[in-house]
């Protein structure tokens, strides 16, 4: 064991070896390696609060400050430790670091939280010597301490020509908060920001008739409005009797800032005339007061102000009656549930909206009961809105009020009254609800009763038990309700309303017959119905319902979450088939977006020169076969060599990409993204990267397919030289994960030409060189699982430079890589003579 | 992030044409940006979209945010009139602001804030709500003295499932909360850093400001100050205003904090991110309930916070997420008497119908004062390596005279509170 390390454990004093002393190495504190400082630290911790054991500490600490050798750093730490442990002892040294202008701030990190008599003694001194920023910051430092012994020394600064050293001592002094200091912040003629926060900060800490008068001294015009109002806050903190005229007066003055903040006052005030005073002059206020005040008296919670709160309910300006909504609901509870029902009856829709929130959140029994109440019995328009109220409280025990409400005459009220039983209705009124649904004869209550009936059915539960009632009315009512009931059904589902709308669909009559495919392709919810819709698109009808069917069979499709992908790729190949316009040919296209695999490009990859479909086909594969970002999930592209063909053959015939079928792709992190060109025979690659090498690479790779054997030639013309091993070359890669397995020939600018491998993917790499230098070219075989390695000055005479067996799958990637060996700067390199062999 | 507002600017569109009927630019909400990073730049998107703010000026230490902002924003408004400042005081001189969006490293949080306060100046500010506990009672006290509105970026409490967990909590679901765990993100290390000189566009002084002075390098700046405990307070501090809060506003803990508080780290060896690797903070509150707090995954604590009634039942929340055991839990509906909780469904919103209501906003002063507290007594007690205790009515460490001095951290001169 070492000597350093036993004397921790033992809590002795060590006699360290020099090189192992964390002290002596502590003073050359790099601002980075914390070895010693940690060492330091933790000895500390240990000590637990042990005054002797931190007295060793201390005593350690004080000769790296008085070491002139020791670094800026190292001095800094050792006081930002004294600042925790620092006693009377560490003062001394401490106290001549204060004068020296680099070492001030630093000293003060250990002397201001020092509880020693000694350091506040070191920083009153100081306060005498020091100058400049140094000084600003002692003074900072005594004002902290709340030294009160240092106002007299302070007094003088408040107007000291340096306004940074006059605004420290006006803060210190407010906050030490001396009477002397009082007096004297007082007495400045010049009142701005800094001078009234240390006058409130002082008078708050004084309190008393000092306070007080302070305070009245900056209720006046000559303060600015930020003053005078704080100072109003004083006054009402500390219950002046002179706090309420004081606001009442400052809220009718002309700066806005001011007689607003002094109308928030109204909440807090404790005079008890404050509710009466501010309900007086409210009328004559303006409008952005006006909110300000009613507001206030909602948070003051006192109910006298109701019905100032109520009256201005009718305000016309917007802020006012909106603030007034808030404070009527708070302050009024169920005495205001009938005027805010006014108001949402006749209101805009803000009104509307707002009056909803605070009755759903109006908390009482006495309160629902008064909302249930209104919504029987006011005007229609209230009714409407008080019924939504009813659904955000969840109130179940006004269903049988809502279900009478739901036959009634006038069409709103029992429209309204149907989207609330939609929310509320439980389910063994599941079967009234149907019966009144077969009784309607108006065509927008019934479609609202339609739609309540279908969220009344998923509470039923079971489909076929909540469709029965349904199916059984549907005989006795007229064919063009009958056929309106039809959607409702469909949404209902179930094996027994399949039936039913299959036969509807096949009827002989043109109106039911497509009112039962309108509802089956719009309201069917599982892929149940595929095959129906399906025999429809395959049949002779018209047109239009067969188009009808298409579109409900490719969103059954889609939304089929539990379908595989195999299988959606084949229903969409019958549908693509079947199809019978141009249009719906191309939502197939898009529809197979959403089948992330081969089989989906290989279908889109049909279309790509099709006249008119070969843009949205383009469009289904480049999604496809690149990564994509959707509800911030990435969808990692479609893999396979057939994709990549695609895809490069879409990119290359928009002139965006390389020619077929070379693709770029980033390997691992490369920021910024790498980049490709083609110039007649000539390709330029220029990419940043941290390496090709370890176990993740990060480069660009510009690549095609290659299915077993096969071999890639180029000459690297040029490599930027970013980094000696900035590498740029031909490879042989299992895919463009960052830690695939690969094989790679390159040339670099200073380390030669040099064989890159990594043999098994996730593992490590390794590689060997021989002297090259660009131009070069450079060459990679793959034979079985062989992969060799050689290089030529001239293309005609090649040397071997290694070969290892490298497992990789059948189909590979085989192209140029570069990588600058700089993560966040690109190198350029310039390949030409590409050959790829097979 | 400011969370539903953002939808707004993404299609300037609709902006425009919302812009029928919205006060001339002279008559909206002055509006400055301070700190115009990553977080930054997406508040200052949120405030575009709103139709009675005028963003005028923008600030950042670093030019090239302060430049790609001030872009932004004659963007938006298809003028030039947008003023771009690398010093805070220069923008405050001007004079004229109505509110400000603070997104800066923690040790810039109290300063600028409390010089804005005292001009009368609202804030949206950043969580958490300041650096150490002694600049977060001096915020909270000037905010109070100024009667300024201040919102904090907790938005968690303008979302509904976040609400309702707590309303649920609050009004007793649980029967009596016994336990609560908090799991938040673990923190990073960097390797060995190469010192340099600041590039042209960064004022490094002003970055430092009031924390003591290190060479700069770039792993020091933009977002990694976050690991270093000198600028940020590691994820601790970054999160515990979001899932901290949370579990405050579920117990009504607003204005108070834990009794009692220890715990246990891991830390980088090397390089400069001194901030805990992985943690677990122990703190106890009045009555005896047992608040744990850890990177997610230690401890078995997930993500999010998670309450425990005495019968084994929980409720746990995090973004996007609602759950409870028994599931009942979350389905019966609260009485007509329940207790609601503070009703937000934006938070940039909130914030400003408060600044013309003079109403406390969502997330005030106090609040997020009492919602950092935790973390910073947990980084106490991390770096101490004892239990400390305190007393959440004076803000004081019990008979620990070495521990109270970390409460405050002393400035490096001209900068002071």
């Amino acid at each position: 064991m070492k000597p350093a390390i036993l004397a921790l454990c033992l809590g002795i004093p060590a006699l360290w070896a020099a090189d192992d002393d964390p002290y002596e190495q502590l003073k050359g504190f790099d601002s980075q390696n914390r070895t010693a400082l940690n060492a330091v630290v933790a000895q500390v911790r240990a000590a637990n609060g042990d005054a002797a054991k931190l007295a060793e500490v201390e005593t350690r600490l004080v000769p790296v400050l008085h070491d002139a050798a020791a670094t800026l750093a190292a001095k800094q730490e050792a006081c930002r430790i004294l600042l925790e442990i620092g006693t009377g002892r560490c003062v001394p040294a401490l106290a001549a670091m204060l004068s020296d202008p680099k070492l001030a701030d630093v000293a003060r990190y250990a002397l201001e939280r020092n509880a020693d008599p000694a350091a506040g003694d070191a920083l009153l001194a100081a306060l005498g010597t020091a100058k400049g920023a140094a000084l600003s910051g002692i003074v900072n430092s005594v004002g902290n301490r709340r030294d009160a012994r240092a106002v007299p020394a302070l007094l003088p600064l408040l107007t000291d020509p340096d306004a940074t050293l006059a605004e420290a001592a006006i803060v210190a002094v407010g906050r030490i908060g001396a009477p002397e200091g009082l007096a004297a912040l007082t007495k400045l003629t010049v009142r701005g920001p800094a001078v009234c926060q240390a006058v409130v900060m002082c008078a708050e800490r004084l309190g008393g008739k000092a306070a007080e008068d302070a305070y009245l001294l900056l209720c006046d015009p000559s303060v600015p409005g930020t003053g005078w109002a704080a100072a109003l806050r004083g006054l009402a903190a500390m219950k002046s009797s002179k706090a309420l005229e004081q606001t009442i007066r400052a809220v009718q003055v002309e700066d806005p800032y001011l007689r607003r903040n002094a109308a928030r006052l109204a909440a807090t005030l404790p005079d008890p005339a404050t509710v009466a005073r501010f309900t007086a002059i409210c009328p004559g206020l303006p409008a952005d007061v006006q909110v300000v005040v009613v507001a206030a008296l909602a948070d003051r919670g006192d109910k006298a102000a109701a019905p100032l709160a109520i009256e201005l309910l009718t305000a016309t300006d917007t802020g006012v009656r909106q603030a007034a909504i808030r404070a009527a609901a708070t302050l009024g509870g169920a005495s205001a549930v009938a005027p805010l029902g006014e108001l949402a009856g006749r209101g805009d829709r803000g009104d509307k909206q707002l009056v909803r929130e605070v009755l759903g959140r109006m908390p009482g029994k006495d309160a629902a009961a008064k909302i249930l109440e209104q919504s029987q019995k006011a005007a229609p328009a209230v009714r409407i809105e008080l019924m939504q109220v009813l659904v955000d409280r969840e109130m179940r025990e006004a269903v049988p009020s809502l279900m009478a409400a739901a036959k009634e005459t006038d069409t709103g009220v029992a429209t309204a009254a149907w989207k609330a039983l939609a929310r509320l209705a439980p389910p063994e009124r599941h079967d009234a609800l149907v019966g009144m649904l077969l009784a309607a004869t108006d065509d927008d209550v019934r479609a609202a009763a339609g739609d309540a009936v279908v969220e009344s059915a998923r509470r039923v539960g079971n489909r076929d038990k909540a469709s029965a009632a349904l199916l059984a009315g549907l005989a006795g009512v007229p064919a063009a309700a009958r056929q309106q009931l039809l959607g409702p059904l469909a949404a209902i589902g179930g094996p027994k309303a399949l039936a039913e709308l299959t036969r509807a669909a096949g009827s002989a009559d043109a109106e039911e017959k497509r009112a039962a495919i309108k509802a089956i392709a719009d309201q069917w919810q599982d892929s149940s119905a595929l095959e129906v819709l399906m025999g429809v698109v395959k049949s002779d009808a018209p047109t239009g319902m067969r188009v009808l069917a298409l579109r409900g069979y490719l969103r059954l499709v889609s939304q089929d979450g539990a379908m595989k992908a195999d299988d959606k790729v084949a229903r969409l190949a019958e549908a693509m088939a079947s199809a019978p316009r141009l249009e719906e040919k191309k939502q197939v296209l898009s529809a197979l977006r959403d089948c992330r695999c081969e089989a989906a490009v290989a279908i889109a990859a049909r279309y790509l020169d099709d006249a008119e479909l070969g843009q949205d086909a383009g469009d289904a594969v480049v999604y496809l076969a690149t990564a994509q970002r959707r509800d911030n999930q990435r969808l990692p592209a479609v893999k396979g060599s057939a994709a990549r063909l695609a895809l490069s053959t879409v990119l290359s015939k928009r002139g965006k990409g390389l020619p077929a079928p070379w693709l770029g792709d980033e390997v691992g992190d490369v920021n910024p993204p790498g980049t490709a060109a083609f110039d007649g025979g000539k390709i330029t690659i220029k990419a940043a990267g941290a390496d090709i090498w370890g176990a993740a690479d990060g480069c660009y790779f510009v690549s095609q397919p290659l299915t077993g054997d096969g071999s890639i030639t180029a000459r690297v013309v040029s490599v930027e030289a970013v980094n000696e091993w900035t590498k740029a070359g031909v490879m042989v890669r299992d895919g463009v994960n960052a830690d695939a397995a690969h094989g790679m020939m390159c040339i670099t600018p200073a380390n030669g030409g040099s064989f890159q491998r990594r043999p098994a993917a996730k593992g490590e790499s390794t590689c060997n060189q021989l002297p090259a230098k660009a131009p070069y070219w450079v060459k990679i075989e793959r034979k079985g699982d062989v992969v060799t390695a050689s290089m030529s000055e001239d293309g005609q005479a090649w040397t071997k430079v290694g070969e290892e067996t490298i497992k990789m799958g059948r189909e590979v990637l085989v192209g140029l890589a570069v990588t600058s060996h700089d993560a966040g700067r690109p190198a350029e390199a310039v390949f030409d003579s590409v050959l790829v062999s097979r | 992030m400011l969370r539903g507002a953002s939808a707004l600017a993404l299609v300037p569109t609709v902006v425009r044409a919302q812009e029928t009927g919205r006060p001339k630019p002279s008559e909206r909400l002055q509006a400055a940006m301070v700190g115009c990073g990553g977080q930054g730049m997406g508040n200052l998107r949120s405030f575009l979209g709103q139709p009675e703010v005028q963003v005028v000026a923008v600030c950042d230490v670093d030019r090239k945010h302060a430049a790609d902002a001030k872009a932004a924003v004659d963007k938006r408004y298809g003028n030039a009139d947008c003023a771009a400042y690398t010093d805070f005081r220069e923008l405050l001189d001007r004079g004229g602001i109505d509110i400000m969006m603070t997104a800066l490293p923690d040790h810039w949080h109290a300063i600028p804030a409390i010089r804005a306060v005292r001009q009368g100046i609202d804030i949206y500010g950043e969580k958490p709500f300041t650096h150490t506990l002694a600049e977060g009672r001096a915020l909270a006290d000037t905010v109070r003295e100024y009667g300024r509105i201040w919102q904090t970026g907790s938005w968690q409490r303008s979302q509904a499932n976040f609400r309702t967990a707590c309303e649920l909590v609050r009004n007793g679901r649980l029967g009596k909360v016994v336990r609560i765990e908090i799991g938040l993100p673990a923190g990073s290390k960097c390797g060995p850093v190469k010192f340099g000189e600041p590039p042209a566009e960064l004022d490094y002084d002003l970055w430092l400001g009031p924390s003591p002075s290190t060479p700069y390098c770039r792993e020091r700046v933009h977002y990694n100050w976050r690991h270093q405990l000198i600028y940020g307070g590691g994820k601790l501090m970054d999160w515990i205003g979001h899932h901290g809060d949370i579990a405050h506003w579920g117990m009504g803990w607003d204005e108070t904090g834990p009794v009692a508080v220890e715990a246990t780290a891991t830390w980088p060896e090397g390089g400069i991110y001194d901030a805990p690797l992985t943690y677990h903070i122990q703190a106890t509150y009045e009555g005896g309930v047992e608040m744990h707090i850890a990177n997610s995954g230690n401890q078995k604590i997930r993500s999010g916070t998670v309450w425990y009634g005495e019968n084994g039942n929980w409720i746990w929340v995090d973004r996007g997420r609602l759950e409870a055991s028994p599931q009942t839990l979350l389905t019966e509906p609260l009485d007509a008497d329940a207790v609601r909780l503070y009703y937000s469904t934006n938070h940039l919103r909130n914030f400003l119908e408060c600044v013309k209501t003079r109403q406390p906003a969502i997330t005030p002063a106090e609040t997020a004062h009492r919602s950092a507290s935790i973390g910073h007594l947990g980084n106490i007690a991390l770096r101490l390596g004892r239990k400390i205790r305190w007393n959440p009515a004076t803000e004081e460490i019990l008979d620990d005279p070495s521990a109270s001095r970390l409460l405050a951290t002393p400035q490096r001169a001209p900068w002071h509170l």
